[in-house]
């Protein structure tokens, strides 16, 4: 399949562009050999169905991942996965984070046709989660974790147990007695509305009764967190937008039940029930969680379950809590360090950018300490455990930093505005009673409790969840995720922001390779390619791979021998490697680069370079027209030129930072009056994260651990976040409207109130109008505008 | 004989009254159901019950293509 506009290549499994290779199967073209296996395995088993809807994309298998599921087969750590087991049929549910759109559940609710051992499947779509049920006997768990990874969707098992459920069940139970008052109420006072009088008393007196039974259950249940917020603030000796809803609500209720008891009629327990009612879609609609994301995550979840335990000559899976000092761990490519230990093996080449922000890779030589979280790339390697995992430099600051302030001054705008909300409506009532005492004294409780039911700011209280409730849905859908609505308004107000740079600025994965020296031949790299190709070494497979994306070379067979370590030298007389292996001396070769070298003749070096985010740049200088800007690295300052030109003038940019010392950073800020907003995805930004003012973590795709902290935002969106901050500074304006609009119908209400001309008829046309005004209005504001990037992803 | 019985209430304001127990019977009987359902969980998963629906084992080009137009679940 070809793309019309830019003439590349387009997988027909993933719809990614195939840059790096083609490959041709039935008629179709595929980017990588775990495309074209997912495409032949789902054909294989007539599951084809799969792609005949063309604009659903399916995920390219991870090939780099190497992942073994042996975990599984362990009788002690299965036991925390399964749900139950019957003989040889077992039910596990596993957490399958790549799952996103129709397809995949397509797919993995056909899992059975894929292996018969697969007895049932079910996926559970807001939790990313898939229930599975198989025979032991005809397939093991390993291999169903297996079969999961071959076709895209790689299980994560970290936490089980810490995947909530956080459909508020009580939320939704409150919701439909107050819908259920509300429908019924208001259905029997139709003769109300349409003049029923005292001719037919028997049934007015009926209908009223049966409405006070029927709001029993809405005060007492439904309005309850209304009335537990209200007394809460009161308490905390501060004011909120819930004190005046609870006044109006009681206000409303006496009233009504006078009515009911003075034989009156029903009063305005109507307009009670509709009111609860409304308030409660409100909550219900703010209340939008993004469940399959993790915004607390800790260190344990970062930390694989198991590592490979070498006992004697015999290997053995181990939990890592069970680890001892002293133990003997091996350690494959692309695995995490789980704790602090001692290099055994000769040399060891590891990646500790998520933790440090360093971005060179560190090599180890034998008998160097190790910290734990690095990730080995290359060769595997085996250790000898120092400390235990919970006791490492890692767990241990992570355990220093508990203390994100859940109270620190924060008010929302709702909040501050409730102070004048209360003032005005007692200064309104005491007003009318005034006045009306001049004119008939007897009407005057009669006015100001209906000043303090038209004033309730039902109108008002809506407006908040459904802006930003309907703000955050946006944004959820341009992947950026917010925890909850007052992040919004956190963001409104933060003044600074800061900057991680190694996984924030800069990629962090991909390198760029750039080749200083004398210019190379054709022939001398298609030789460098062929040399690298059985390479272990990571900069000989980013060298690899570069060559392989610049330019098409040719492949050819050429013997050589890798020295670990060291570098790789050819039978011809190619060597590449470092410094001392091509012979120049290594104390003065520093910065990370591989040298090239033909017959003892030096010809240039290979430099590994951080690149830069797409688009950065522009989205830093947009974002520094309003914000002032800083950067701290755990880096060394040696990239300081490649971001600096885009930063405005007065930045500061802070390197070699420790993770403590970014925190202190922040606090500093802070201090000085500052609202800082931290961007950073390692585990290095953790401790800055939860101390600024919003904390926003970058992801790679979702599925990788990210720190906890306020807000997630897809990495490859990160140059679109001057337009989401636009937006959400847009929000105040959007509030703005809301909140005149429903003021505007307060007012409406006590002018009729004041006036004495207030009845419960009246009462019930305004209340849902302003509310239903406010709801359209809000949604109309927010959704109107479009956020890049234009195309949606489905949350 | 069934309407001579009910007569008197049928022809006076007494038919008001049973449509009043029958209303409120009603909501009762809903809000039962409601409760029910969000007890049991039915609302745990809003988005996959359908797309599941859609899919046959061979299920047409029709079908498959609706079901894209339905990824509204923010």
């Amino acid at each position: 399949m070809k793309n019309p506009q830019t003439d590349t290549v387009i997988c027909f499994h993933c719809h990614e562009p195939a840059t790096e290779e083609i490959i041709r199967f039935e008629a179709h073209d595929f980017c990588c050999n775990g495309c074209k296996q997912v495409y032949q395995l789902l054909s294989e088993h007539d599951l084809g169905a799969y792609y005949s809807d063309q604009t659903l994309t399916g995920i390219r298998p991870n090939k780099y991942s190497k992942k073994r599921f042996d975990i599984l087969d362990d009788p002690a750590i299965r036991q925390s996965y399964i749900d139950f087991q019957e003989g040889n049929t077992v039910k596990i549910t596993l957490h399958l984070p790549q799952i996103h759109c129709a397809s995949c559940i397509y797919l993995l609710e056909h899992l059975s046709k894929l292996n018969p051992g697969v007895i049932h499947s079910l996926v559970n779509f807001p939790k990313r989660q898939c229930s599975i049920i198989v025979d032991e006997s005809q397939i093991a768990l390993s291999e169903l974790a297996h079969l999961l990874t071959k076709i895209g969707y790689e299980p994560n098992f970290t936490k089980v147990e810490a995947r909530k459920s956080t459909v508020n069940k009580r939320l939704l139970f409150q919701l439909g007695f107050a819908g259920f008052a509300f429908g019924s109420i208001m259905l029997w006072s139709f003769p109300e509305y349409l003049g029923i009088d005292q001719t037919y008393k028997g049934f007015r007196d009926l209908s009223a009764y049966l409405s006070f039974v029927v709001s029993l259950p809405v005060l007492f249940f439904s309005a309850q967190d209304f009335f537990k917020s209200a007394f809460g603030a009161l308490r905390a000796k501060t004011l909120n937008l819930d004190i005046p809803i609870t006044i109006g609500i009681i206000a409303l209720y006496l009233r009504s039940c006078y009515a009911i008891f003075s034989n009156e009629g029903p009063g305005y327990m109507d307009s009670f029930a509709a009111f609860i009612f409304f308030l409660l879609i409100g909550k219900w609609f703010q209340n939008k969680t993004y469940q399959w994301l993790s915004f607390e995550r800790d260190f344990t979840a970062y930390f694989p379950i198991a590592v490979i335990r070498k006992q004697g000559d015999q290997t053995e899976l181990c939990p890592i809590d069970e680890l001892k000092v002293g133990d003997q761990v091996r350690i494959r490519n692309e695995e995490i360090i789980p704790c602090d230990s001692l290099l055994l093996s000769e040399k060891a080449t590891i990646d500790y950018s998520f933790v440090t922000g360093e971005s060179d890779w560190v090599e180890k030589n034998q008998g160097d300490m190790i910290y734990a979280g690095g990730k080995i790339c290359g060769e595997t390697v085996e250790l000898s455990v120092l400390k235990t995992s919970s006791r490492s430099e890692l767990t241990q600051l992570w355990n220093e930093q508990h203390s994100k302030q859940e109270n620190d001054g924060f008010q929302s705008r709702q909040d501050r505005i409730s102070r004048y909300f209360i003032a005005a409506v007692l200064l309104i009532a005491t007003g009318a009673a005034i006045g009306w005492s001049f004119v008939d004294p007897v009407q005057i409780p009669e006015i100001v409790t209906a000043v303090l039911i038209v004033a309730c700011p039902c109108a008002l209280a809506l407006s908040v969840p459904f802006t930003y409730g309907n703000m955050m849905r946006k944004l959820g859908r341009k992947g950026f995720y917010l925890r909850n609505t007052t992040i919004i308004e956190r963001i409104q107000q933060c003044t600074h922001i800061v900057f991680d740079k190694t996984g924030t600025l800069t990629e962090q994965d991909t390198k760029s390779v750039e080749y200083i020296g004398e210019p190379l031949t054709l022939e001398q790299l298609d030789e460098v390619y062929a040399i690298t190709k059985h390479a272990t070494h990571p900069y000989a497979l980013a060298i690899h791979q570069w060559i392989r994306q610049t330019l098409r070379p040719k492949e050819m067979d050429l013997k050589a021998i890798e020295y670990a370590g060291l570098g790789i030298a050819s039978e011809n007389g190619l060597k590449l490697g470092s410094a001392s292996f091509v012979g120049m001396d290594e104390s003065k070769h520093l910065e990370s680069c591989s040298y090239l070298a033909i017959q003892e003749h030096v010809l240039g070096k290979f430099v590994f370079k951080s690149s830069l985010r797409k688009g950065v740049s522009n989205a830093v200088t947009a974002l520094g027209c309003a914000h002032k800007l800083s950067v701290v690295s755990g880096d060394t300052g040696r990239d300081l030129e490649l971001i600096r030109p885009f930063f405005p003038s007065g930045s500061d940019f802070h390197f070699e930072q420790t993770p403590v010392a970014k925190k202190k950073y922040i606090d500093k800020l802070q201090e000085s009056g500052e609202r800082v907003l931290m961007i950073g995805d390692g585990l290095n930004d953790a401790g800055a994260l939860n101390s600024a003012f919003v904390g926003l973590a970058l992801s790679e795709d979702l599925v990788r651990f990210t720190p906890s902290s306020d807000a997630i935002l897809k990495a490859e969106n990160l140059q679109f976040l001057p337009e989401y901050i636009r937006y959400i500074q847009q929000g105040k304006g959007f509030l703005k409207i809301s909140f005149a609009f429903s003021l505007m119908y307060n007012l409406t209400g006590v002018g009729f109130a004041v006036s004495g001309a207030l009845t419960p008829f009246v009462a019930t046309i305004l209340m849902p109008l302003s509310s239903i005004t406010v709801v359209g209005l809000a949604t109309f504001l927010t959704l109107r505008k479009k956020l890049p990037p234009f195309q949606e992803t489905i949350v | 004989m069934f309407y001579l019985l009910f007569r008197p209430v049928l022809c006076t304001m007494g038919m008001i009254y049973i449509m009043l127990i029958v209303s409120l019977c009603l909501a009762v009987f809903f809000l039962g159901i409601f409760l029910w359902a969000t007890k049991t969980g039915q609302y745990d998963d809003d988005y996959s019950p359908s797309v599941r629906i859609l899919y046959e084992d061979e299920p047409d080009q029709n079908e498959s293509n609706q079901n894209n137009n339905g990824n509204t679940n923010g």
